[in-house]
């Protein structure tokens, strides 16, 4: 539905995107996650057509877009201040579109109607967006932009000035609507929590280029580059590297963890998440260690437990889940802990394509 | 209301100073002149203190200073909508244009004010004389035989208000321009405006708060004008000022200078609380 060509855009001497090749299948929703800077926001806004890319191809169910005016790209788009014109109702922002389309009045009225309702505020038609939350607000604006009946919805962090109980209801509002509507979409955000939550493929970027692009488990469980492994969630990396046989990893003080899959030559560092650390003795196969608890953080379901790995100065953190009548460990306890070799993931510093270009 | 607004907090006593200085030079001033207004005149003594209502019976009663008001106002409106017309594309440009001279070109909108506006006025006489700049190159392209009576006209007066209350306009202007969110008339674009579909449904709208603080400003700026008239005017354009300025300073009138400079009060607070009642309050900024 979209496709994306080596699309480049450079700023003055600044390259905001290097290189970016994605396509976005119909119906599907893509979010681009990456810190800020990283180029996300332009891909979006050269999707939507206010930034024209300095090289590269962009198509949107199969016509080349590269040179066609925003508003003859048929997509609609939702802004992370809304955006909602302030000298307009509420049901005038969402007409707007309507209007411009010359649609019969009855039908104008009759598919606000709609929309509103189907964002909840069907009762706030006659309210200037000012008189609105920010949650309110930004279901006008949803509202407004798939009233159109869109081909393709583009979302700049739609969620971000919301607090976080809002955040995740609308979150859910969104991905529901975008699916039960089938609408094509591309989500950017900075905070990878809702990028898992929402996204079919998570495509996560660094200055300026897709770094690993995956279904949010695959992007999680199979992090390529360190730089994906800490971004998405927690995660332990330690430095060192391949065996000579590539059926290990050894870390820079000489531990050795056993792996599931050939080690990649590339590989320099290991990325355990803490909820794949378990503790007590090994199983057959698995990856035993032996530290010294440093702290222990209570997050209620669980608490993290830092442990210096005795022989090194490698910590990791590990999860303890927490049952009832049970003692968490404590500063000082000495405990063994292991990882299946299926979790103990290789990554690289840099994506193959980054060394390439 | 003064006292609302003292007791709203802490920092409410530094509006002290600006109160002080409105009440004390504008607000006490002008209640003299309202007592004065209605007071008799005396040749040799201003008044004698009798009260009258014959100030306001001989300015609304005689025609000629009826139809100087008339004229007044009207050609503050004419001043007030030249500088919208010439006011607005400049706004519009510096409030959106990327370039580095930005900072540089919105000063050169203040440069003017720098200057007396008594030399402006006579830069304009220089160019519009009789043998000004102008009719000497218009004779010499033979395009006119004789020179042309530029001074001196109403012509003169609105060409040279609307120079020196240009900034008046543009600078609220700009400001409405750049408080508008560019996400906005993105949004706009997205949904399917043209650019200026967008322009027209969303950025001017918009910017109605600035156009209407401009327009206020030029018009009580140029229907209160007295100097500029006065000099490129002369004795062809009589504005409302001129008569009360004639009657306090030349036949120290001042009852009836009192009454004119009333009236004036009234007839524009009239027109702006007409203009702001005309226009909708949902156009203020979110």
């Amino acid at each position: 539905m979209i496709e994306l060509e080596s699309i480049r855009k450079r700023f003055g001497e600044v390259d905001a995107v290097r290189s970016v090749s994605l396509t976005v299948a119909e119906g599907e929703l893509v979010s681009l996650l990456g810190p800020s800077g990283c180029g996300k926001t332009t891909t979006l806004r050269i999707i939507a057509g206010f930034e024209t890319p300095t090289s590269g191809r962009l198509r949107i169910a199969g016509r080349d877009m590269t040179n066609v005016p925003v508003e003859r790209r048929g997509l609609s788009m939702v802004f992370q201040n809304y955006a909602l014109f302030p000298h307009l109702t509420v049901f005038e922002n969402v007409a707007f579109g309507l209007r411009l389309r010359k649609l019969p009045r009855a039908e104008i009225i009759e598919k606000v109607k709609q929309a509103l309702a189907q964002v909840g505020l069907a009762e706030l038609g006659d309210r200037l967006p000012r008189r609105l939350s920010g949650g309110q607000q930004q279901r006008v604006s949803l509202a407004r932009a798939l009233v159109v009946n869109p081909s393709v919805l583009l979302l700049d962090e739609p969620l971000s000035n919301l607090d976080l109980k809002l955040r995740e209801q609308l979150r859910d509002e969104i991905r529901r609507l975008q699916r039960s509507l089938g609408i094509t979409a591309v989500y950017v955000t900075h905070d990878q929590g809702e990028a898992m939550a929402m996204s079919d493929r998570v495509a996560v970027m660094r200055a300026g280029r897709i770094e690993q692009i995956g279904t949010p488990r695959s992007i999680y469980e199979q992090p390529a580059t360190a730089f994906v492994a800490s971004f998405i969630g927690q995660c332990n990396l330690l430095g060192g590297r391949p065996t000579a046989d590539g059926t290990g990893f050894q870390t820079a003080s000489g531990s050795l963890f056993r792996l599931a899959e050939r080690c990649p030559a590339a590989a320099v560092q290991l990325a355990i998440r803490p909820e794949m650390l378990h503790f007590g003795q090994p199983p057959d196969g698995a990856n035993g260690m032996a530290g010294t608890v440093r702290e222990v953080v209570y997050l209620g379901e669980s608490a993290l437990v830092t442990v210096a790995l005795s022989g090194g100065q490698e910590v990791l953190t590990a999860t303890w889940r927490i049952a009832r009548g049970t003692e968490m460990p404590r500063e000082g306890d000495s405990v063994a802990l292991w990882v299946a070799a299926a979790d103990c993931v290789p990554v690289a510093e840099e994506t193959v394509a980054e060394r390439a270009a | 209301m003064s006292a609302r607004l003292l007791r709203t907090g802490g920092p409410g006593f530094l509006l002290l100073p600006g109160l002080l200085v409105v009440g004390v030079m504008l607000a006490a001033p002008l209640c003299l002149m309202l007592a004065l207004s209605f007071q008799e005149f005396v040749p040799g003594q201003i008044t004698n203190g009798a009260l009258t209502i014959g100030n306001y019976v001989r300015l609304l009663g005689d025609l000629f200073y009826l139809q100087v008001m008339l004229e007044t106002v009207e050609l503050g409106l004419v001043v007030t909508a030249l500088a919208l017309v010439l006011g607005y594309p400049l706004a519009f440009f510096l409030a959106r244009t990327r370039s580095r001279l930005r900072a540089f070109l919105t000063y050169l909108i203040f440069v003017p004010m720098m200057i007396s506006l008594v030399i402006r006025a006579y830069g304009w006489m220089v160019l519009l004389g009789y043998k000004g700049l102008l009719n000497s190159v218009l004779l010499s392209l033979g395009l006119i035989d004789t020179p042309l009576r530029l001074l001196n006209s109403a012509h003169a007066v609105v060409l040279g208000l609307v120079e020196v209350l240009l900034p008046f306009m543009v600078v609220p202007v700009m400001s409405a321009l750049r408080d508008i969110q560019p996400s906005v008339e993105e949004a706009a674009r997205a949904l399917g405006a043209t650019p200026r579909q967008t322009f027209l449904k969303v950025t001017l709208p918009l910017s109605v708060p600035g156009v209407i603080s401009g327009s206020l400003m030029v018009f009580s700026l140029s229907i209160t004008a007295y100097a500029l008239p006065a000099l490129l005017g002369g004795a062809k354009v009589k504005m409302i000022s001129a008569i009360a300025y004639d009657a306090m300073l030349v036949s120290y009138n001042w009852p009836f200078g009192s009454a004119v400079g009333i009236a004036m009060v009234v007839v524009t607070t009239a027109l702006i609380y007409g203009y702001l009642r005309l226009t909708p309050e949902k156009n203020g900024h979110p």
